[in-house]
This record gives structure tokens, sequence and C-alpha cells, in this order.
């Protein structure tokens, strides 16, 4: 499939638009993420190590 | 009023930065999940199927910088160019590993350092794999902290995964069929980026 559709799968992305396309790429129905949500990663190193 | 943000600019742009810390071309993870999506349609995947592809697709690098130090290490001081090195090479293969790493490692440092760099990291390739673990792991933390659509996190924890079990003693058939796409997608794009459509291919 790759060798016959590999010019279609991967046009556009040396374009300077990207983003935009990376943006339209995603499925719907589009994830939101709240306002006021904190999403708090590591309080401290030691959180990335566990 | 309330506003919401978007998941996908929030962690489009972490992607960025997540491209940057590693030394990875600008981009990549943008481009290579918007090829996973391409191909996950052209493959008949659900639209549910496909919102995990797009997610665990933007997040898989996450983790890459939990070895930079060591990467840094092997590389006399550039970890860039031993990330990038490991992207474009079968870590099993000792001959590849040493190609590869020949090509990529810094050039203004002098040679003996170089081949002594170039020693090493052939004769210890077999522990490349425990490095990438640890980008896996380090990337399942941080995607089950964010607010991530269910499922993402299960394919995450297969990421380098081989189709030979060579790495992990995992089949690539034993993974989910999202991602062994997304990891396609990521080695398709890390390729042609460094040489164009016919590398890759």
């Amino acid at each position: 499939m790759l060798a016959k559709d590999a010019p279609v799968l991967t046009e556009g992305l040396d374009q300077s638009s990207l983003w935009d396309l990376f943006l339209e790429s995603e499925p719907h129905p589009v994830q939101e993420v709240p306002n006021g949500s904190e999403v708090q990663i590591a309080e401290t190193w030691a959180d990335f190590t566990d | 009023m309330e506003q919401s943000f978007r998941l996908a600019e929030v962690l489009g742009a972490l992607s960025l930065a997540t491209d940057l810390a590693v030394g990875s071309p600008s981009e990549l993870a943008l481009g290579a999940t918007v090829l996973a999506v391409r191909m996950g349609k052209a493959h008949g995947l659900s639209q549910e199927d496909l919102t995990i592809a797009y997610y665990s697709s933007i997040t898989q690098f996450l983790g890459c910088t939990t070895t930079s130090r060591e990467a840094g290490e092997m590389g006399l001081g550039s970890d860039f160019a031993v990330n990038h090195g490991l992207l474009l090479c079968d870590w099993t293969d000792h001959d590849e590993v040493g190609r590869t790493m020949e090509r990529v490692l810094p050039k203004n440092v002098s040679g003996s350092d170089r081949a002594i760099a170039l020693a090493v990291i052939r004769e210890n390739h077999e522990g490349i794999p425990s490095l990438g673990a640890l980008h896996c792991a380090q990337a399942m933390v941080l995607v089950n902290r964010l607010p991530m659509p269910a499922g993402v996190s299960s394919v995450i924890s297969h990421m380098y995964t081989r189709w030979d079990g060579k790495y992990f003693g995992r089949l690539g058939a034993d993974c989910p069929l999202i991602y062994r796409i997304i990891s396609l997608a990521a080695i398709f794009e890390v390729n042609r980026r460094a040489g164009g459509l016919s590398a890759a291919m």
C-alpha cells in the first residue's frame, strides 16, 4: 500500500501549513479541555521516576 | 463565559517542544500524526480508533528526553546526535548501529575520542532497548496525567515494540493495530525527513 499511496499520504507534510493540517486531521468530535483545568504533571523530579 | 481549549492545540504545541528537546526535526510529531491518521483511514479504522491513533501519535515522544543525559555521554556531548541516530537504525544490528553513529556523531572532536565513543556504542548496542523502555515508561506516566481519550495509554505502552520481538520480547503481531500504524507512520516520517520519500520507502 505504501509504495503506491506514499505520495498521497505525505501530501502537504512539507508545507508551512503543517500545523493547520495537524488540527484538521483530528477525528471528530474535537476533544476539548475546559478552561480552568489544571494538569499537574509532576510535583517533584521524583514523580518522573516513580 | 465558559471557554474551552482544544486539546490538540495544547498537545501539538507540547510536541513542538519535545521535538526541540530531543533534537528531532521540527514538527516531526505533527507530520507523523497527520500521516498516522491518513494511514488509519486508508486501513478502515473506526472514528474512535482514529481518535486514539491521533492522540497516541502526538504524545508518543513525550518521554524521549528521559535518557538525554545517557545519550549525551554516549554521543560526546551531543544527545541530539544519538537520539536522532537511534531513530534511524536497527538497534539490534551491531553494524548498522555503528554505521549510523559514524554518520551522526559530532565531527568537531578528536579522532581518538570519536573512535572510542563509536566503539563503546557498538559494543553496548544490546543495552539500547533498555533506554527505549525508559522513554516508553515516562511517556505513559505523562499521558496518564493528561486529559487524554481512553485507550491512548494502552497504545503508548507498546512503544518501540518490534515485529520480530527483538527489542522487548513482545512480537509486533501482538500489538494493537493502532500502535502498528502510529509506529510505521513515525518511522516513515523520520526517514522521509532524513532522506526524502525514497529513503522512507
